[in-house]
């Protein structure tokens, strides 16, 4: 049997494996309502971290906090493992085995192939380097819009990877959790994914694949196989919840290592959910984001926030645990991080774009690698994308990159009086087919001077975008 | 005529509402035993322990004091209660406002925002029967008839999953049961758009929402 020997500590996926099977026996319920928000609480509590959040200043600024969260954030790592959920194991891992993982983690990953494809890179705070921005986090779309949107996507050059969204029919069929339609879903996701890149003029350009499918079907139908997702895309492998991972989770695990792909794997660390309050979250989305490494064998990933209470990242806890994550991260790690923005406004308004500015610079500043951005409508309403918004995410991305965090705090604390009285009830906004010409694939006038309104604010407000 | 309790009694009513905040069940059902000895009607030491206790649970739900999994203890603990009282309510005497059967569909597992809603409905006065995650659509049906539900209720986070949610509304009509409740909605994908698109009886954006849905759908006022 493969022993951790042969991985330089890294834990083999086969002893992950067996730990599923063998790890102490614990009840979801009592992981729930017990371990996690019982140690979290100990933890914060041990090292004064209780009541730090400061939603008058949502970019956080200092930065020996972020420091005593990442400590707290690794503690609570080896303490907890994962639970795995068809088993009711834990998986843990030793301190040895996770160094090992982290630190032998790539500092940086070529995604894509030839002058197309892009470099993520380990960034350190405020890093010249630009954050690189993979478009847009999965959001429901007919097949008949599908790959006119990823190549809409495709063609904004500021865009670095293609990301969504997601298909809800194949063929004219529901694809039905579980079913072969999902593991036809995965490919024909995956195929048009790489058609709408060439079309594009862009063959090389790298993405994440497959979001049109949550279980393993999708993924072992649609990456890494002929006329699918190439290799050379990243390998999404999202688990359900924070500290918790189950069998779909590894069957994308083993299969990615099977292909010899990599693999960015995610999960929030939940701001009002098993993790309690925002520093809760904040050290369970670091442990999330160390543990993946031994644990899910992945290159990219970690540091994700969301707020159950808004259904976002960009309200003022959400952005203030955003920066702490990544900060804590980027400070003691040299990680690859992929967190996500999450916003709620819709396609067509200008509150979407105020969102995403908020949420990408918090994010550039703070040392994030990659952001799979933006969530238009919180991905709420089926074709409610449109590629300007995927655009604007880059621009920002790529303009605040080094950016200091107490200047983007300034900047954050003008964005959010113009956007946070609709956060639980946003603007919806019009659909692509309602903001674009299908044909051109241009936006209709208005949004696109909305756009260049808002961009102008932005940049009044001190990101320097390109005019 | 309101119950008056006296001061054994009250300081049985201070404990019923204290175990609830405190989410600990046997406490709480030890206390419950507590009230039936000392005469205090099942009823009111529902609406005058309990009930307040949850109340002062979802309030401090809502101002980020309390979370999750201590309001998941505080309505388990609420629920061992009521199992002590239950069985010896007087003839007419009901606590809940009414019943809900909840589930996350089928091949969906995501259930953190089923569980805060079923947190938020069951501190508002719902008596809910949760059927967990991955939930067969005739599941939905079976358990709403064998309750005699007032409402069921469906989640889902995956897109993929929404098509159940449709069918198990059509199933509900071909079996002729469909009238008997009210469904309703909710999740990442799901919209208002949709639950119309599907004949569903209402959509909620948030777990908040979803208690206010519930209250509109049965005439309760807030």
């Amino acid at each position: 049997m493969p022993s951790s020997e042969a991985t330089n500590g890294k834990p083999h996926i086969v002893e992950i494996l067996e730990r599923t099977q063998t790890g102490e026996y614990c009840t979801a319920k009592e992981w729930d309502t017990k371990r996690i928000p019982g140690t979290i609480r100990r933890i914060l509590s041990e090292r004064n971290l209780t009541g730090v959040c400061d939603p008058d200043n949502p970019v956080n600024t200092d930065l020996e906090l972020a420091d005593a969260f990442y400590q707290a954030g690794y503690g609570l790592a080896l303490e907890l493992g994962f639970l795995c959920t068809d088993t009711d194991r834990i998986v843990s891992v030793t301190q040895h085995e996770l160094d090992a993982a982290v630190q032998g983690a790539p500092s940086e990953l070529f995604v894509g192939e030839g002058d197309d494809g892009t470099w993520l890179r380990y960034r350190t705070i405020a890093d010249p380097y630009p954050m690189k921005i993979s478009a847009s986090l999965a959001i429901a779309n007919t097949e008949e819009v599908f790959p006119l949107l990823l190549e809409g996507i495709a063609r904004e050059r500021e865009v670095d990877l293609l990301g969504g969204g997601s298909l809800i029919t194949v063929f004219g069929r529901d694809i039905l959790s579980g079913t072969p339609f999902e593991t036809l879903a995965g490919f024909e996701h995956a195929r048009m994914h790489v058609e709408a890149r060439r079309r594009a003029g862009r063959p090389g350009m790298g993405g994440i694949n497959v979001y049109s499918s949550v279980t393993e079907y999708g993924q072992l139908g649609g990456y890494g196989v002929p006329g699918g997702a190439p290799i050379t895309d990243l390998s999404l492998v999202l688990f359900p919840s924070e500290m918790k991972i189950d069998y779909r989770t590894l069957h994308k695990v083993v299969h990615t290592v099977n292909v010899g792909g990599h693999i960015k794997a995610a999960s929030y660390g939940m701001i009002g959910g098993m993790a309690g309050p925002p520093e809760g979250a904040v050290i369970s989305s670091i442990a999330n984001g160390l543990l993946t490494y031994p644990i899910l064998q992945n290159s990219a990933g970690g540091g994700h926030i969301y707020d159950v209470r808004y259904l976002a990242n960009v309200n003022r806890e959400g952005l203030w645990a955003l920066s702490v994550a990544q900060q804590a991260l980027s400070r003691n790690t040299r990680l690859i991080t992929d967190p996500t923005t999450n916003q709620v406004s819709g396609a067509g308004t200008e509150k979407l774009l105020y969102e995403i500015a908020a949420g990408i610079a918090t994010a550039a500043c703070s040392g994030v690698s990659l952001s799979t951005s933006p969530r238009t409508a919180g991905g709420k309403l089926t074709d409610h994308i449109t590629p300007l918004e995927c655009r604007f995410t880059a621009e920002v991305a790529h303009a605040a990159s080094a950016l200091e965090p107490d200047a983007v705090n300034e900047i954050v604390k003008e964005l959010l009086p113009r956007y946070e009285d609709t956060i639980k009830h946003p603007d919806l906004g019009r659909s692509f087919q309602q903001l674009y010409d299908l044909e051109t694939l241009q936006p209709i006038e208005e949004w696109e001077a909305t756009y260049r309104r808002v961009k102008k604010e932005v940049i009044d407000l001190g990101i320097p975008l390109a005019a | 005529m309101a119950f008056e309790p006296n001061d054994d009694q009250q300081a049985i009513l201070d404990e019923l509402f204290q175990a609830v905040i405190n989410g600990d069940t046997d406490r709480c059902v030890d206390a419950a035993g507590q009230s039936l000895a000392a005469g205090i009607p099942p009823l009111a030491a529902i609406e005058s322990g309990l009930t307040p206790g949850i109340r002062e649970v979802g309030d401090r739900f809502g101002r980020m004091e309390m979370f999750l999994p201590e309001m998941v203890l505080s309505a388990e603990a609420m629920q061992g209660a009521v199992g002590v009282l239950e069985p010896h309510f007087a003839t007419g005497d009901s606590y809940d406002k009414g019943t809900v059967i909840l589930g996350t569909v089928k091949g969906d597992i995501h259930d953190i925002g089923k569980n805060i809603v079923k947190a938020l409905l069951t501190v508002n006065g719902y008596q809910v029967i949760d059927l967990g995650r991955d939930v067969p659509l005739t599941d939905f049906i079976d358990r709403a008839e064998d309750e005699d539900a007032d409402i069921v209720a469906m989640s889902g986070l995956l897109t993929t999953s929404l098509p159940l949610m449709r069918d198990t509304i059509r199933l509900m009509q071909d079996d002729g049961v469909r009238d008997k409740y009210r469904v309703i909605i909710g999740g990442g994908p799901t919209s208002q758009e949709y639950a119309d698109g599907i004949g569903a009886d209402g959509y909620a954006n948030t777990a908040f929402d979803g208690v206010e849905l519930c209250d509109q759908l049965l005439g309760i006022e807030a």
